[in-house]
């Protein structure tokens, strides 16, 4: 049976969707992890070198020895966020005459098969071959590693166990997030360096193979806990099992004011409130808010806040539209799965259009409005920002929704955000440009020429030109979609 | 009320359909049959301008489909899950269609309690997303959507299909109950003959995208015609 087991993992991701997705985008996508490989391979390598000649570190061994349970803490919360579960594929194994324990097995070493699995390898075999090895010698050199690898390896089952157990509720996942954040703010915090308290365990491993041991029976009592859990969870109604939140909101129309338009826009909100991945986008635009915290903070007084205003029309570019980038880049996939809903209703695919642009840009000035409290750093910062939401809302709208007609691809949606590709094509690199590129072709010059409020006057001025001239713009923007009806709605069709 | 004229569509070297000419009337109930693969989904998607034609055009009370949105305003259909909003309860959905065909509260309610039988209590009240729904539910959603704000012409592709033996019955009813009430013109495509030949007073038989049979003759000779063109 195994090697049945194995051909089928083999095929399943050859035939799967994003193998056979168009070249560009896979290429793009394929340079984006290629650079991490490369800066991550590039880190592993210089460690050693990076920790003796920037951090000053005299004995590295003895600091690796008490980095190793921080390293393990910073992968375990990475893990947490972005790991996902493998039982969902378990209905199309259920029905055959197969030992339910078999399936599990076999699921569970299936998504072994993952970049972090080999994350302990290429950070950490370097620096022991250049710095551990010619001290302790290769057997305690790879019998260190290896202990590292294992408890890795028992992180992968446990996160597993532990989303199994917390089951998405609010309160277990900031618990874990808290837990694995403490070490880190107890040391920034001077109360206690749990570092110190566990490097005896792993230099034991320099000397003897017992903590090697531990982190093998640690591991393998994680396997069998997330084994056992599976096992009794292995039916279908579980794992299909989905929440109905966000049900209780539903009752309020916030956007019944606007006509037709407010009708598709409040149905658009429940799209979003009711989808994994929109969800994060919307979570994560609520973190980015934080964003202003580092770059305004560290700027001391009102005059650096101007010096550095190219960079601070930057930060509030990415503050105020960072949901409208993130959510605006899938303009019209989100809507794949009902796409003919709206192909059919008499003028739906302008009320559709009209709708979610409607809805963006109460979300950008909602966030505009969250982000005003950042005056307590310097005035300016409220220049900033409106000159962004004019911008966003005026000019920088208008091109990612042009844009995101130029071959949509369907998306499952209620997959998270995380490292999710779907959905993603060349069209999705370029929505970089209006927001990155373009305000500084005008603020630029400008502001060179005259001074920085100047510039940002200019900016905001352009974007204020937009939203005067909106009707005509959406009106162009609506012929496209009409022009580009049939070919839209066909990728969609075929995608899901 | 729909015509269709040298309709041809195209995939690659593959032709999915060609039709040269072909009429229904106001109030007629047209059904559709043929094996997989005969065109029957392909000709429905072309009369609701959801795919392009690679030749000819289909009119609507004289109206290229493809080049005006009036008579969207009292054609509906129910193909498949994609014309469903599936991220909303049933409940929301109608009430959505209700503001978007700009109907009363009134007429929704009067307009649901029609498809009470068909429902049988599973579909209204319950904290269900459609996407949760079985399939047969799914479908009574969708063609219920179909009914709203009295069109004058429905396109159903295979409704009968994922429906327990009593809703199909319960289904027929409504559909024959619609026609006689107010006049509106049926197309309905379905493997399910019996039910066809019940409801229908004209059954066209597409065979790789022709039309190769135009039966109009009334009940037991539809029947006849079709039983011989099946048993093959």
């Amino acid at each position: 049976m195994t090697p049945e087991f194995i051909r089928l993992l083999i095929l399943e991701k050859v035939r799967s969707l994003s193998f056979g997705r168009d070249i560009v985008s896979a290429l793009l996508v394929f340079v984006f992890v290629g650079f991490l490989f490369f800066y991550l391979v590039g880190l592993a390598v210089f460690l050693g070198l990076i920790l003796k000649n920037f951090f000053e570190v005299q004995d590295v061994p003895s600091f690796l020895n008490k980095a190793a349970v921080f390293y393990l803490f910073a992968e375990f919360l990475i893990r947490f966020l972005i790991q996902k579960k493998p039982l969902f594929d378990l209905n199309s194994f259920l029905h055959l005459p197969i030992k339910r324990s078999g399936i599990i097995h076999y699921l569970l070493a299936r998504s072994l098969f993952s970049p972090f699995s080999l994350l302990v390898i290429i950070l950490f075999v370097p620096v022991t071959i250049s710095d551990i090895n010619p001290v302790y010698g290769p057997l305690y050199a790879s019998l260190w590693v290896a202990t590292l690898f294992f408890f890795s390896i028992a992180m992968h089952n446990l996160v597993l166990w532990l989303k199994e157990v917390i089951d998405e509720r609010f309160i277990g996942t900031v618990s874990i997030f808290v837990i694995s954040v403490m070490p880190f703010l107890l040391l920034y915090f001077n109360v206690i360096n749990i570092g110190e308290i566990t490097a005896p365990f792993f230099s034991l491993s320099l000397s003897g193979p017992e903590p090697m041991i531990v982190s093998i029976l640690v591991c393998l009592v994680c396997y069998l806990l997330i084994h056992r859990r599976y096992l009794g969870n292995a039916y279908l109604d579980r794992v299909t099992k989905r929440g109905f939140a966000f049900m209780s909101g539903s009752g309020r129309d916030l956007f019944s004011r606007f006509g037709v338009a407010g009708t598709y826009a409040d149905m658009e909100l429940k799209l979003i409130l009711r989808h994994k991945k929109s969800r994060g986008f919307l979570i994560m635009s609520l973190l980015f808010l934080l964003y202003g915290l580092f770059m305004y903070g560290m700027s001391g007084s009102d005059e650096s806040l101007m010096e550095a205003s190219g960079i601070h029309l930057f930060v509030g570019i990415f503050i105020v539209s960072i949901f409208f980038i993130n959510y605006g880049q899938f303009f019209l996939s989100w809507n794949s799965n009902s796409f003919d809903f709206f192909m059919v209703q008499q003028h739906g695919l302008e009320a559709l259009f009209r709708g979610k642009l409607l809805l963006l840009i109460v979300i950008t000035i909602f966030l505009y409005l969250l982000s005003l409290p950042y005056v307590y750093f310097g005035w300016q910062i409220v220049i900033f920002h409106t000159v962004a939401l004019l911008y966003s809302i005026g000019v920088g709208i208008h091109f990612v929704t042009r844009l995101s007609m130029w071959e949509p691809k369907p998306m499952d949606i209620n997959r998270g955000a995380m490292f999710n590709y779907e959905g993603i094509g060349f069209a999705q690199f370029l929505m970089a440009i209006p927001f990155f590129v373009l305000p500084y072709v005008i603020y630029a010059p400008v502001s060179f020429l005259f001074d920085p409020y100047t510039g940002l006057a200019a900016v905001g001025f352009f974007g204020f030109t937009g939203i005067v001239f909106r009707d005509k713009i959406i009106l162009y923007n609506v012929k496209q979609l009409q022009a580009r009806r049939h070919k839209i709605s066909s990728t969609f069709r075929q995608g899901t | 009320m729909i015509r269709v004229e040298n309709l041809k569509k195209i995939y690659g070297h593959d032709e999915a359909l060609n039709i040269s000419d072909l009429s229904i009337e106001s109030s007629e109930c047209f059904g559709l049959v043929g094996n997989n693969g005969a065109g029957k989904t392909t000709l429905f998607r072309l009369i609701l301008d959801l795919i392009k034609a690679s030749s000819g055009r289909v009119t609507i009370n004289g109206q290229d489909v493809s080049k005006s949105e009036e008579w969207k305003r009292y054609v509906r259909s129910y193909l498949d899950e994609h014309m469903l909003l599936s991220f909303l309860s049933p409940t929301e959905y109608f009430e959505t269609l209700r503001k978007i065909f700009e109907l009363s509260e009134q007429d929704l309610e009067s307009h649901l309690e029609k498809f009470n039988p068909l429902f049988n209590e599973e579909i209204l009240g319950k904290k269900k997303y459609i996407r949760d729904l079985s399939k047969g539910n799914v479908k009574k959603v969708g063609i219920a959507a179909a009914f709203m704000g009295s069109p004058s012409v429905i396109l159903l592709d295979e409704p009968f299909e994922n429906l327990d033996p009593t809703s199909q019955n319960r289904l027929k009813k409504i559909i024959t109950d619609e026609r006689e009430k107010n006049g509106t013109t049926f197309l309905i495509s379905s493997h399910d003959l019996v039910h066809v030949t019940d409801i229908c007073n004209r059954i066209v038989l597409l065979e790789k995208g022709h039309v190769i049979r135009d039966l109009k003759e009334g009940k037991e000779v539809m029947a006849g015609a079709l039983a011989d063109y099946f048993d093959r």
